[in-house]
């Protein structure tokens, strides 16, 4: 019986299977305080469950993103669970091995993903990020060598350091790769091709996994790591993380003023961003500010992932994506351009929004922890960071359509789009009325 | 008369507690002085005027247009109706969003510039409001564990000043930057040129009628008696602002040949009468309070006049006009009357407050007295000036030969402001009186 049904519904079959699977992931870890399958995998923080929980949700967008309609979406679907699984193994590893090879499982996936982004430059982008990954990878390597020269063992809980001078290198070497994935400054060149040329559900897959979940991850491992270390490393990495951030930010946001291409400017954005998270390595070493830091990202990655969105659905399958398309955007689909204007306020840090309440968070706890003169100029920074943002709300409200303004279909395909377009921009602005909600 | 806001106009009441989950221990509480109560009326009437005076808007985008005036004043009203600084800034900065679109979607030629300009600005400003917040916030939750900062607990944390570089001037001067930018003192008023000319009449009027007055407010509310030692130490430095800002203005008026520059030109006024309020703090500001809600009736009346003669002839040029009193006879009646209220003539209301003002510097110190008393002066030769050269003498223009007068619906506002304009001019104390009343009435329902 199945086996006749298999080739003509396998399709529909495979859709419903990948909404299955995330939901009965979600069941088990929410019934569950502490989970625990070998000694390499435990889970037991409550914060590590909460940031499951999101997961859990951001794959159920993911699914719907990428529908079950074609060939291609149902693989799509079949990696994006590939990549899942890798997330869940990444934030239960209690040890190296188990962190790099769930690590690398999410990448390696990644770049297939990426390379089948539907766009032009897809396949470019899907080979940069992979040329520059592989070196990010063996720089991790690296890394852990390093680490075990310092420590002799692979233990993320419960290790000693033997090696102080072995273990600074280590930090420091890790210090990049981390740099490399949430693409702060000098390592950012890869998320200014990947962002723009992907969509859907691949998108998706780009801004709520490796973003936010990846990011989330390796923030937390670097606090728990720079912990051990002595004070007077602990006081280099200051200064090498805030000057980071700094350059980060400043550049982020002032290389997408000088951006002619929106989904380019909103990736620089994203580089800032990660410069303004980056932040939390210093302030989490006494003071773990583990749900700040987990509310930041997860909002701003439903943010951008909203506005990317949009901003494709404004393209509708063309390639340039000046500020020229989104010409009388709200005269011709106004409640896609409202839900932009969210997303784009909530980037921008505007009231009302979450990115302002997850800032003020992040911010108020640089504050706490005595750090003034770095918050200070990131949030200047931010002021810079304001010109890109209006110029884009700009022509969606202040300009006429006119005759070089792609005309706007609407499909059966678009409608998932939508409704996750909805369901986002609800979780932004009640992000930003009531956060407590969230935290 | 000096005296006649008593205590109680100052006192917050609290009138409710919404306990919605916010965090940190926040709380939205809505609380109300006598000084927010007079903001909020004046809101309430000059969006009646906004909406009476554009009833004929000739535009298809209507449902945008009363969006964002209705935006704008509910975000106006939050801000003036919340106790707590975090609340008061999320209106505060709020309230942008409408107000930008209203601007570039409704303004004139150049209004992308002028919008992009005006948020860029006030933006930035407000951007050092939140520096200083987030740093009162941190100091706030290690003394109470929660983030609820009023202009109370900011002033019992006793900040320590000594110096510039101490925290308390620091934070004195960021809240001060941020609230100038909005008020606007002289040299951080650039964008407002822009943002008046380009905008529409509603914008206008909601700008310059209440937006503007909502820098005061802050300053009144959360920084003059909030930083007493920063506030004594600094006060003469923004005295000599804001008479730099009315003499700046006022000469720079009397070159512009374009009726909405000139006419908001003199919105740099303003600067003073927010200073003044820093030199003699709770005592004798009366007349700068009254200045302020008498100025947002007389630049709400010019607003409305502005936007019939550009209806009609679609041009702001004063070398467009002339002679237009003979065709229009109504309109010059009403035109007269708002311009005398904005000249403070003597039974005008503009009288009353730039009195007060002006007899509290020379009082204080005589050479600051003469150069606010050259700013008043010179108020009224550059108004006098537009009246002659766009309303009397001979029709010069063609065009203007077939313009028609004012109808009944077009003369509404008029009615109400001159009402407000002549009552508060005769009788000043009673309107002070009344507003306390009024306050303490609001307290109580």
């Amino acid at each position: 019986m199945l086996l006749f049904l298999v080739p003509k519904y396998g399709q529909y079959l495979s859709g419903f299977l990948n909404y299955l699977i995330p939901i009965i992931f979600g069941i088990t870890i929410a019934t569950n305080n502490s989970l625990q399958l070998t000694s390499l995998f435990q889970i037991n923080s409550a914060t590590n469950f909460k940031a499951l929980g999101i997961l859990n949700i951001f794959m159920l967008i993911i699914f719907i993103l990428n529908g079950y309609l074609t060939k291609a979406s149902t693989r799509n679907s079949i990696i994006a669970i590939f990549i899942y699984l890798g997330s869940i193994f990444l934030i239960g590893s209690t040890e190296f091995l188990s962190f790099f090879v769930s690590m690398e499982i999410i990448a390696l996936l990644g770049y297939c993903l990426i390379s089948v982004g539907g766009f032009k430059n897809s396949k470019d982008a899907a080979i940069k990020y992979f040329i520059q990954g592989s070196l990010a990878a063996a720089v991790f390597l690296l890394a852990m060598i390093f680490f075990y020269g310092a420590t002799h063992s692979f233990n993320l809980v419960g290790f000693k350091v033997v090696n102080h001078d072995f273990y600074a290198i280590s930090l420091s070497l890790f210090l990049i790769s981390i740099c490399f994935k949430l693409g702060i400054f000098p390592f950012h060149s890869w998320s200014i091709d990947v962002y723009p040329n992907v969509d859907k559900g691949v998108l998706g897959t780009n801004l709520l996994i490796n973003k936010f979940f990846v990011g989330f991850v390796l923030v937390m491992l670097f606090q728990k790591l720079l912990l051990e270390a002595d004070h007077r490393v602990q006081d280099i990495f200051n200064t090498i993380i805030t000057t980071l951030a700094l350059l980060s930010a400043f550049f982020g946001n002032i290389a997408g003023l000088a951006q002619k291409k929106i989904k380019r400017a909103l990736a620089y954005s994203s580089v800032a961003h990660s410069g303004y998270i980056l932040l939390a390595l210093v302030i989490g070493i006494n003071n773990n500010y583990e749900k700040e830091i987990l509310f930041f990202l997860a909002f701003y990655s439903v943010s951008a992932t909203l506005a990317f969105m949009i901003i494709n659905y404004y393209l509708q399958n063309k390639e340039n994506d000046t500020y020229d398309i989104l010409k009388g955007g709200f005269y011709r689909d106004s409640k896609m351009a409202t839900m932009l204007t969210i997303a784009i306020l909530s980037l921008a840090g505007i009231p009302f929004t979450s990115g302002f309440t997850s800032k003020y968070i992040v911010f108020s706890g640089y504050f706490r922890e005595g750090f003034a003169i770095a918050p200070l100029f990131i949030i200047l920074s931010s002021a810079i960071g304001l010109g890109y943002y209006l110029k884009i709300i700009i022509p969606l409200f202040m300009e006429e359509a006119d005759s070089t303004t792609q005309p706007l279909t609407t499909s059966i395909e678009t409608f998932p789009m939508k409704f996750i377009a909805l369901f986002l921009s609800c979780i932004i602005i009640l992000g930003g009325v009531i956060p407590a909600f969230f935290l | 008369m000096f005296n006649v806001l008593g205590e109680d106009f100052y006192t917050v009441k609290d009138l409710a507690e919404v306990s919605f989950p916010a965090f940190f221990n926040l709380k939205y509480a809505i609380a109300l002085d006598g000084l927010a109560g007079i903001l909020i009326l004046l809101n309430a009437l000059l969006v009646i005027v906004v909406v009476i005076a554009t009833y004929d808007l000739d535009s298809n985008k209507y449902r945008l247009y009363y969006f964002t005036i209705y935006a704008l004043t509910w975000t106006v009203n939050g801000a003036l109706l919340s106790k707590n600084l975090y609340f008061f800034y999320m209106f505060w900065e709020a309230m942008l969003i409408p107000l930008f679109l209203l601007i570039g979607i409704f303004g004139s030629d150049n209004r992308k510039f002028a919008s992009f300009k005006f948020f860029l600005f006030t933006a930035t400003g407000s951007l050092l409001l939140l520096t200083a917040l987030i740093y009162l916030s941190t100091i706030q939750f290690k003394i109470s564990g929660s983030y609820d900062l009023t202009a109370d607990s900011i002033k019992a944390m006793q900040l320590p000043f000594n110096g510039f570089f101490s925290p308390q001037a620091l934070v004195f001067w960021a809240f001060c930057i941020a609230f100038f930018i909005k008020v606007p003192v002289f040299p951080f008023h650039s964008w407002l040129p822009d943002a008046h000319v380009e905008a529409p009449t509603a914008g206008s009027i909601i700008l310059a009628g209440i937006l503007l007055k909502l820098g005061i407010y802050a300053l009144l509310r959360f920084v003059i008696p909030v930083f007493p030692e920063a506030v004594t130490a600094y006060q003469d430095c923004i005295i000599i602002l804001g008479l730099a800002g009315i003499v700046y203005g006022a000469l720079t008026a009397i070159s512009q040949s374009n009726i909405k520059k000139l006419c908001f030109l003199f919105n740099k006024s303003h600067g003073l009468y927010c200073s003044w309020n820093f030199y003699l703090k709770r005592k004798s500001n009366s007349g700068a309070i009254f200045q302020m809600v008498s100025h947002g009736l007389t630049t709400g009346g010019l607003s409305v006049v502005i936007h019939y003669l550009y209806i009609r002839r679609h041009t702001k040029e004063i070398a467009a006009y002339g002679g237009v009193a003979k065709v229009m006879p109504v309109f010059a009646v009403a035109f007269f009357m708002v311009l005398i209220g904005s000249m403070g003539v003597p039974l005008t209301n503009g009288f009353v407050g730039e009195y007060l003002i002006t007899f509290g510097i020379y009082e204080k110190n005589m050479w600051y007295g003469i150069i606010a008393a050259f700013g008043v002066v010179l108020t009224p030769l550059y108004l006098v000036n537009l009246y002659y050269k766009t309303m009397l003498g001979p029709i010069t223009d063609d065009h203007n030969k077939e313009l028609t007068d004012i109808n009944w619906v077009e003369s509404t506002p008029f009615i109400i402001l001159v009402v407000f304009i002549f009552y508060y001019g005769v009788y000043p104390l009673g309107l002070m009186k009344y507003f306390d009343v009024l306050a303490k009435f609001l307290m109580k329902a």
